[in-house]
């Protein structure tokens, strides 16, 4: 019976071709997307997940407990051994701190470079008990013995070491910033899966004791704060979550600065992939996941409406056989099932070939992909599995209503009249329609908004000058004030630059830099979470900061005084810039106020700020080029005798530089890649609705043929008949335009509502929205309409 | 075996109704050969059809083998189908995506016969309607005479106990009219099948041993 089933199944896909061709399309499209998005969510979902003891490791977290901060995920220096040795509660307490101090790595003279993502670590031998490596050269207790050794996981030191085993490695050196010999004392395996601790390379913690590190780290302070030196914990019971909190918040709280008040926090090890805040290593946007999985689920959810549209509407071609299978004895139940085969072999071609497309989506997507995604990652037996489910559900949904639609009709009534109504309401079939292209026309809408919004977030006035900017950083270490004046100096009588000045990071950075401020005032003691800028005076002038009140900052080597933004009046309870002046801010007066610029990405508020003096912090050269002339020859000329001055007088390091408006419009990456989701969602969404509408058309054309016979021998021209059949399917396009608004305004309006600047949700963009649909529905519609109008009645009324 | 208690067929016409059948009191005895003429348009069709459980009547009472029609499960109809009735169509209704091979095959694999059982009956009834050599065609390459004998060939196979049959040579020769005839014949003499067939032809209604005339929705006998 099954094999005839099939057999049956597979003739009748192969008759019907341009309709099975149509259908598994749609299928493809909506399978293939729907796993390319499973495999980057389950990519996502899946880092560390062997790590034994996940619900009793944590992270332990700092936040400001004022003005709202969300936490830092960083501890103070001294709190780690003051961990260690004060909470029994914690089995292991493992200090991570990433190494963003080693900038050159030199390996029997040859030059690496520290730059990626959580691969140099500072660490102690408890890190080693709560991340299990497979020690391949020495062990945790020896190895990180003597401050100057260092571990390596195996494929760094392949790196380093290419030709040599792993017992010659041992024992050789290897040379930080020139001047700091380590020697490899331990190779551990590379951990299996993807890792937040996809770190290479170790140096003992206690280095940081040492004289060339020494003034990296603020070893005794309990004030200092910073992102990159992480605290890993975990509890010899889950339950002691709660005591340990306690525990660690009584510590902090015995050492915190006057005024300031810190909370400590716990962070469950499965939420540190997803924490928007900085850790270690890249991150992932929960938010972000499930809107690809919603995509994801829509783009199937259509090809299914397809699937069920164009199987229903054409369901009366099938009910003959319906009718005579049940006179031969058929249940209606055998035949659901026999239909339900069909869907299921359609279903599964469009795997398959889904599953042949994978590679190339990941090609073609790979800007999307995290950048340690591997081609290997698509090919998982959980892929497969779920494409086998994806693949049954969608037969199902897919094929149960289309089915059952068939094996309902009744043998009389199909055998003995020639004219057979199609199967299902057609009202059924309309609401699908309208509800595809809703979808789709929500999508058109969305991707028009977002890269509205991006467009408008890099093109708005930030409330400083960010065109024609040069940011040259120069090196952390063995470089002295004068160096870094004496390049500056230099560039400064380059031709074409304008204004060279000496600063910390630029107004809008995405490295953010923050101080507790305090500031006394009639009811006492103030502290506020201030944002922090440093620069000579040359600093305003050059970014075209907008002074309000006083006078710009003059050029001193430590802070002696302050420029403050609107928001920081505010913050300090003044009523006016004017008041501003002469207040004391940490001792030191505020000699101008500035309008408010933005900091960061349009997401975020303008926070309180304070632009200081001081020229030790500065360590950025902020270069304005002059913006007349053939910008591309003159800046490129600049900037290659920059290079030259660099070399000059830091030889050791390398030059790097980056242009202040594109670093800003990087920041956008993340909304960036929200667009290409969009884009590429809407077409795939118009593409599945097209076919669908493609195939319905087909199916209805074809069986009004005789009627356009009929009128045409009547006397209709072309192009009344062309408007006859159009005008039915554009109804449907304009329905779903109108229900698509307010669905679309609604979400976007969500979406919109992150940003603390956002465009205008302009009426333009859903009528262009709603213009483009129903060109590209027409264009589809006509392929078919305009032949079936221009076909020879005589020919149509024969074959009928 | 069959017994037909007042059953009419009717069709809303407006207000009123388009009677197709009217009162109509038949009963056909197991091992009978019933030929049913009449003009067209008389409702032979739609007779049969309610016999074949493929059409329901609008009133009256059918009892099939004792057991009332309407009163039947879903279940039990399909039963039927399977193993008491065989129904050839005056439009053939073969399954198009079928050869000849598997439609004939299609009753038997519903009532569940082993492959090589099937095998033997299907070559048998292929040899006996002389269409072995179009076993492999499709419906659509065949002519209108030859798949009238591919749907009786079907309606035979399961070794039905009633063979309904509508117009069963309409398309065909004489000659083989005249051999289907005499098959249906020998399978009512020796297999004792109950045969009910619709003929305009007089010479074909003789091979029955009853003759109902049907006309305006009445019998006349
Ligand atoms: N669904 C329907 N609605 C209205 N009238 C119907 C319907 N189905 C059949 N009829 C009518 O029932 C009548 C009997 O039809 P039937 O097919 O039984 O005739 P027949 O005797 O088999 O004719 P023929 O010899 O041409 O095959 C016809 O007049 C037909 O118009
Ligand atoms: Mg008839």
């Amino acid at each position: 019976m099954f094999r005839n089933y099939l057999l049956v199944a597979i003739r009748n896909i192969r008759r019907n071709k341009i309709f099975s061709l149509i259908n598994v399309l749609g299928l493809v499209i909506g399978i293939a997307a729907s796993t390319f998005m499973f495999v980057l969510i389950y990519y996502e979902l899946t880092y560390d997940k062997d790590q034994a003891d996940k619900s009793r490791i944590f992270r332990v977290n700092t936040s400001f407990a004022i003005n709202d901060a969300a936490p830092i995920g960083g501890v103070c220096f001294p709190l780690v051994q003051a961990v260690k040795e004060e909470v029994p509660e914690i089995e292991i307490a493992a200090p991570v701190f990433s190494n963003h101090i080693t900038r050159r790595i030199t390996v029997d003279g040859k030059n690496f470079k520290n730059q990626k993502l959580a691969s140099f670590a500072f660490i102690d031998e408890d890190y080693f008990k709560l991340i299990k490596y497979e020690w391949l050269l020495g062990s945790p207790a020896s190895s990180l013995n003597d401050p100057f050794s260092i571990v390596l996981t195996k494929s760094q030191a392949t790196e380093y070491f290419p030709n040599l085993s792993i017992d010659k490695i041992s024992g050789k050196q290897i040379i930080l910033d020139d001047t700091i010999p380590v020697t490899v004392t331990g190779i551990v395996a590379d951990l299996k899966g993807h890792s937040d601790f996809s770190f290479t390379q170790f140096l003992p913690l206690k280095i940081s004791q040492t004289a060339p590190f020494k003034n990296f780290f603020h070893i005794d302070s309990w004030g200092n704060l910073s992102s990159s030196n992480t605290l890993m914990v975990k509890l010899r019971s889950e339950s002691d979550t709660l005591k340990v909190r306690l525990a660690l918040n009584a510590i902090q709280a015995v050492h915190t600065p006057k005024d300031e008040v810190r909370t400590m926090g716990l962070e469950p090890f499965k939420n540190i992939h997803f924490t928007p805040y900085n850790t270690f290593n890249r991150t992932a946007s929960i938010s972000s996941l499930l809107t690809v999985a919603t995509v994801a689920g829509l783009l199937l959810l259509l090809a299914i409406i397809n699937f069920i549209n164009l199987t229903t509407a054409k369901a009366s071609s099938r009910a003959r056989e319906t009718g005579i299978r049940k006179s031969l004895g058929s249940t209606k139940k055998q035949l659901i099932w026999y239909y339900l085969i069909e869907t299921a072999i359609l279903t599964f071609i469009a795997a398959i070939i889904a599953l042949l497309l994978l590679p190339v989506l990941v090609q073609l997507f790979k800007g999307f992909l995290p950048q340690d995604f591997l081609i290997e990652d698509c090919y998982k037996v959980e892929v497969i599995l779920f494409l086998l489910g994806v693949s049954t559900l969608t037969t199902i949904i897919a094929g149960i209503y289309p089915a059952v639609v068939v094996a309902r009709y009744q043998p009389v009534e199909v055998l003995k009249s020639q004219v057979i109504q199609s199967g299902g309401g057609s009202w059924i079939r309309k609401t699908l329609i309208v509800s595809q292209f809703t979808v789709a026309q929500c999508f058109i809408i969305g991707a028009l908004l977002v890269s509205k919004q991006i467009n408008f977030a890099i093109n708005r006035d930030p409330g400083f000058s960010k065109d024609a900017v040069l940011v040259i950083n120069t090196p952390d270490r063995s470089n002295p004030l004068h160096l870094r004046q004496q390049l500056m100096e230099r560039i400064n009588t380059l031709p074409g630059v304008q204004t060279v000045s000496l600063g910390a990071i630029a107004p809008l950075a995405s490295g953010a830099m923050f101080y507790t401020i305090s500031y006394t005032n009639e009811s006492g003691d103030q502290s506020i979470l201030t944002e922090m800028r440093f620069g000579d005076s040359l600093y305003l002038p050059l970014y075209k900061l907008k002074l309000l009140a006083g006078r710009n900052i003059t050029t001193s080597e430590s802070t002696t005084e302050w420029v403050a933004n609107e928001q920081m009046v505010k913050a300090m309870g003044l009523r006016s810039p004017d008041e501003a002046i002469g207040k004391l801010v940490n001792g030191h007066p505020i000699v101008g106020v500035v309008g408010d610029f933005n900091t960061y990405s349009a997401q975020s508020p303008i926070r309180p700020l304070l632009l200081g003096n001081n020229l030790k912090e500065s360590k950025n050269i902020h270069i304005l080029l002059q913006q007349s002339g053939n910008r591309a020859v003159v800046w490129k000329q600049a900037i290659e005798k920059m290079e030259g001055l660099w070399k000059n007088i830091y030889p050791k390091s390398e030059f790097e530089y980056s242009f202040l408006d594109q670093a800003i419009e990087n920041m956008y990456y993340a909304d960036k890649q929200v667009n290409t989701l969009l884009n590429f969602s809407a077409i795939l969404a118009m593409l599945i609705s097209s076919i669908g509408l493609l195939g319905l058309v087909i199916f209805t054309t074809n069986k009004r043929t005789r009627e356009i016979g009929i009128r045409k021998v009547l006397g209709a021209s072309v192009w009344q008949v062309t408007h006859l059949l159009t005008l039915e399917f554009i109804k449907l396009v304009a329905i779903a335009f109108v229900f698509s608004i307010p669905l679309a305004w609604w979400y976007m309006n969500k979406w919109l509502s992150a940003y603390a600047y956002r465009t205008e949700m302009s009426w333009w963009v859903f009528v262009l929205g709603g213009i483009i649909m129903i060109i590209l529905a027409l264009i589809t519609i006509s392929f078919k309409t305009i032949r079936a109008a221009t076909g020879n009645p005589v020919t149509a009324l024969k074959t009928e | 075996m069959i017994q037909l208690q007042k059953i009419s067929k009717y069709y809303p016409v407006g207000l009123g109704r388009n009677f197709i059948l009217k009162e109509i009191d038949l009963t056909i005895n197991e091992g009978e050969f019933v030929s049913i003429m009449g003009p067209s348009g008389s409702g032979k069709s739609t007779l049969l059809h309610i016999m074949g459980l493929l059409e329901e009547p609008s009133d009256g009472q059918y009892l099939f083998e004792g057991e009332r029609v309407d009163r039947m499960s879903e279940k039990k109809r399909t039963e039927l189908h399977r193993g008491s009735i065989g129904f050839v169509f005056q439009a053939y209704h073969l399954i198009d995506e079928l050869t000849v091979y598997e439609n004939i095959e299609t009753p038997l694999l519903y009532k569940n016969i082993s492959s090589s059982e099937r095998k033997s009956r299907v070559a048998d009834v292929l040899d006996r309607f002389n269409i072995v050599a179009k076993k492999d065609l499709f419906p659509s390459q065949l002519s209108g005479g030859q798949q009238q004998l591919v749907g009786i060939a079907r309606a035979i196979v399961s070794e039905p106990r009633v063979i309904l049959a509508d117009e069963p040579t309409g398309n065909l020769h004489s000659d083989q009219a005249k051999s289907i005839m005499e098959l249906f014949k020998e399978l009512n003499e020796k297999d004792k099948i109950t045969i009910v067939q619709v003929t305009h032809s007089d010479v074909n209604a003789t091979y029955g041993n009853r003759i109902i005339q049907i006309r305006d929705g009445h019998i006349r006998s």
